[in-house]
């Protein structure tokens, strides 16, 4: 019997030193921005600014300026906030589930996600806000004691959704910061302008990298972990329950919790990765995010991507096997309706193009990744729309059935979201590292003293 | 404030071997700052894990019952409203506000307790004037032995260093230098 090998995939290429390591990271943050940086910005915070006002717009003439109707009365928010919460839970995957995998890998990539986790669960957060009608009403959500002496209820799953998102964007947020404390008390001990280095100061909260406290700072590490990982898959369940409690034909099925989650840290690891491929190329950063890094996202991608096309099949599998006439009518009509062609380019994105992912030039190839990853956040949004409007516009009184038409205000109102995320992720590669600078030092050659384990 | 004699260390196998030593010569009151979580010091350094999960368990659990106990009391017993017939206390329905309450309660004493065990946050410390205690949290090792500690002697501290290739060897803190 032969023996094979395995050499240990290097994950810093290059064999820096230590302080290169810390020099490149907190470069970005010390240069003047680029002019690059600035044309981005400045297209990214106009698109929230178009945002803004057509939110201003839709409070001043109240929600009729939207295309919802009757029966189709979750039109565009509904579909935006499960699309932005879904993308949030790539950050938490790759921050806590990896992490509990001791898959070493995640800490070049694991500060990027979770900033993108607290940005996009920031702008999911914004149309059940306004969805509502009165935001300025928004904490009768909320078990507050009240003059009526009455309660919110407990049993509806959208109240459900106000305490998984409320939670998971406090834990996530929690998550990061402790994250970043050491890194922030690098940049204080570096920087020679007064202001940040005041900034710095406090934000760190003193942190000195004591061997005592970084016990402390695992064990803490780990509990966070192993709590955002039930957090994150009961999060998007919850989220589906919005759909699967209901008694609406195409929504009311079991697979609703496993499907979402699943498509969830699918359009999540496909933003994940946009993101990722702009900051290595613009901030130099190919040696630490290697294309290793990229590949074994991919292979996560080709993961998901297949767990989310069994999905769609045992769909319409249990519709047809259901015997029930409106069951198998609902996914007819999702299918070969009035929104087929949502249905089959929501097919093409998910499960088709993902595919190229069985090749290994394909999977390390940044221009096959990149389209990949942009056709699968369009197939992801479809997805949502696909559910919602398919199952809204054609529900039990066929003399209200119709269609769906988003106005200008609506997709104004998605654009700013794009906005507000692009312009808060370029924000935050400006001021915050983009990479965990001690995570990566301790996974490097060399890191800890010979014969001792170096994992995590 | 204490004084104490530091030294740097720019390879983490020079730095076990050095406190390996100072815990040898009966040395307690000593500290290592390290640009990121070093493993295989904990022993000789008398570091016992961490006591925060059982902070974290007793608070989920607490969060969990409160939340339970929340949602009982506000629609089984203080306003109950028949809704679809349904009995006023649904405990199925009640499970998942149950578990993200554990879970809210649980990250913030889990947060809150990292800063109260670290002694967080606390903005003077005599590492703060010391220039070589910069390289910390860059790129080198830092051994911190206070001179208070009934076994310190500083011409053996001085050897050991000196054996295991430290450099920058000085006293911080206490203003005056011996």
């Amino acid at each position: 019997m032969s023996t094979q090998v395995f050499e240990r995939a290097q994950l810093v290429l290059g064999d820096p030193k230590r302080s290169e390591i810390t020099n490149l990271v907190s470069d970005p943050l010390e240069r003047f921005p680029s002019r690059l940086w600035f044309f981005a910005i400045s297209i990214t915070s106009s698109m929230l600014l178009l945002g803004l006002i057509c939110i201003g717009y839709s409070l001043y003439w109240g929600i009729g300026v939207w295309g919802n109707n009757i029966p189709a009365a979750w039109g565009f928010p509904i579909v935006n906030f499960v699309f932005w919460i879904g993308i949030g839970h790539a950050g938490t995957l790759i921050s806590a589930i990896l992490y509990l995998f001791r898959q070493r890998w995640r800490t070049a990539i694991n500060r990027a996600a979770e900033a993108m986790t607290i940005f996009a669960v920031m702008c999911a957060g914004i149309f059940p806000l306004i969805h509502v009608g009165r935001p300025w009403l928004a904490y009768w959500l909320f078990p507050i004691p009240n003059q009526q002496g009455i309660w919110v209820n407990f049993r509806s799953p959208l109240l459900w959704d106000v305490f998984a998102v409320s939670t998971y964007f406090t834990v996530s947020l929690l998550f990061w910061y402790i994250g970043l404390i050491p890194d922030i008390a690098t940049l204080r001990d570096r920087t020679s302008n007064p202001i940040k280095k005041v900034v710095y100061s406090i934000l760190a909260l003193g942190w000195r990298s004591s061997q005592r406290h970084w016990k402390h700072y695992e064990t803490t590490y780990l509990i966070f972990a192993a709590i955002s990982t039930p957090l994150v898959l009961s999060v998007h369940s919850i989220v589906s329950f919005d759909f699967a409690v209901s008694i609406v034909p195409g929504w009311h099925t079991t697979i609703f919790p496993p499907y979402f989650v699943a498509g969830a840290i699918f359009g999540g690891f496909a933003m994940v990765e946009i993101l990722l491929v702009l900051t290595r190329k613009l901030f130099k950063l190919e040696n630490i995010i290697t294309l290793t890094h990229l590949e074994n996202m991919n292979k996560i991608l080709l993961v998901a991507g297949m767990i989310v096309g069994y999905a769609y099949f045992v769909e319409f599998f249990t519709a047809w096997y259901s015997g029930s006439t409106y069951e198998i009518f609902a996914f007819m009509n999702r299918a070969f309706g009035a929104y087929g062609w949502a249905y089959w380019l929501m097919v093409f994105c998910n499960v088709i193009a993902v595919q190229v992912f069985w090749s290994r030039s394909m999977r390390r190839s940044i221009p096959v990744m990149i389209t990949v990853s942009i056709l699968i956040t369009i197939g992801m949004w479809f997805e949502r729309f696909v559910i919602i409007i398919t199952s809204l516009t054609k529900d039990f009184l066929p003399s209200s059935w119709g269609m769906y038409y988003p106005t200008f205000n609506d997709i104004g109102i998605f654009i700013g979201t794009l906005g507000l995320f692009f312009t808060l992720y370029l924000l935050f590669v400006r001021v915050l590292p983009a990479v965990a600078i001690s995570e990566i030092k301790g996974v490097m050659k060399n890191a800890h003293p010979r014969g001792e384990v170096d994992d995590v | 404030m204490s004084k104490a004699l530091a030294c740097n260390f720019k390879s983490s196998n020079e730095l076990l071997r050095a406190v390996k030593s100072v815990s040898k010569a009966g040395i307690q009151k000593f500290d290592v700052f390290t640009p990121y979580p070093l493993h295989g010091l904990d022993e000789h350094m008398k570091i016992r894990s961490s006591h925060i999960p059982w902070i974290a368990l007793f608070f989920g659990l607490l969060g969990a019952g409160l939340g339970y106990a929340l949602q009982w009391w506000t629609l089984g017993i203080d306003f109950p409203i028949n809704i679809g017939g349904k009995p006023y206390v649904t405990w199925p329905a009640y499970i998942p506000v149950t578990f993200e309450m554990g879970v809210l309660i649980c990250a913030l004493a889990t947060f809150v307790s990292l800063f109260v065990f670290c002694g967080l946050p606390k903005f003077s410390s005599p590492l703060e004037t010391d220039e070589f205690a910069k390289a910390s949290t860059d790129d080198e090792f830092l051994l911190y032995v206070e001179s208070k500690d009934s076994k310190f002697n500083e011409s053996e501290l001085r050897k050991i260093f000196e054996a295991c290739h430290g450099h920058e060897v000085r006293w911080i803190g206490g203003g005056t230098h011996a």
